[in-house]
């Protein structure tokens, strides 16, 4: 009976520990990217944007020597063609501005690389965590101990094992 | 080695479901015959007479026992649910592997 005590209280332990594992996994997931990334996307939605509007050539209607422009020459209708113009007339200081506050916010953002890294240190070590709860409750089989296992546990460990 | 090992795990869930099934069954008799202390202690009171010592004394007992057997109930039933999650999740691996 002692004996199964202690089984539980180091299953506990072993719980407790992977429970941590998995919330820094989630945190790790989810953390922002790095503000260098960041800005990177942003940078390359804005001159996409920006090319498109130079592609339209809408406002070419303004070297016309017969047509009179109008304001949808320079502004295209649409949301879209807003948001062509903006980047086309001021996106480098949208860049700059959006930079600046991606840097303030994305301090513990994770690069791709950083990110897969750190998901495989933990997953490598949830593995070996999984492998030593899964012994333990085995063992607790064989000593006639019955231990339920989690909901949760990584069907590959739990059936490698016998 | 991994069907022996799915197999064991069935075997774990169906015994707890018939645990369940067992405690369930346990817990609606006992509320049957607290129910029927209750409908005696009802009547006995419109007619001015009260239950007997030793019924009051077992309708106590009852529902301690009731409190102890929803408190497993609800153990095994938590534990029967995650080793039916468990399977089903080792199944579906076994049968994507």
């Amino acid at each position: 009976m002692a004996d199964a005590k202690a089984l539980r209280l180091k299953i506990d332990a072993l719980r407790s520990e992977i429970a941590d594992l998995q919330a820094k996994r989630h945190a790790a997931e989810t953390a922002p990217l790095a503000a260098a990334q960041a800005s990177q996307r942003l940078a390359g939605l804005i001159n996409q944007g920006a090319q498109r509007y130079v592609a339209r050539g809408s406002f070419m209607a303004f070297a016309s020597p017969t047509i009179q422009p109008a304001p949808g020459d320079l502004i295209p209708g649409t949301d879209e063609g807003l948001f062509d113009f903006l980047c086309a007339a001021i996106g480098d200081r949208i860049i700059e501005q959006l930079a600046t506050l991606l840097e303030e916010r994305c301090a513990e953002g994770l690069s791709a690389v950083e990110r897969s890294k750190r998901l495989a240190a933990i997953d490598v070590e949830l593995l070996k965590l999984g492998r030593s709860e899964e012994k333990l409750i085995s063992d607790a089989e064989r000593a006639g101990i019955t231990i339920i296992r989690r909901s949760d546990a990584d069907p590959a460990i739990v059936l490698e094992g016998n | 080695m991994d069907l022996q090992k799915l197999s064991r795990l069935r075997a774990q869930r169906d015994a707890l479901h018939a645990s369940v099934k067992h405690l369930s069954a346990q817990r609606r008799e006992l509320l049957e015959e607290i129910h029927r202390f209750e409908a005696q202690d009802s009547e006995f009171q419109v007619s001015g007479f009260e239950l007997s010592a030793a019924d009051k004394q077992t309708a106590a007992e009852k529902r301690e026992q009731l409190e102890a057997v929803t408190r497993e109930l609800g153990e095994i039933e938590s534990n029967w649910r995650s080793s039916a999650e468990l399977v089903s999740r080792c199944r579906k691996h076994m049968e994507a592997g």
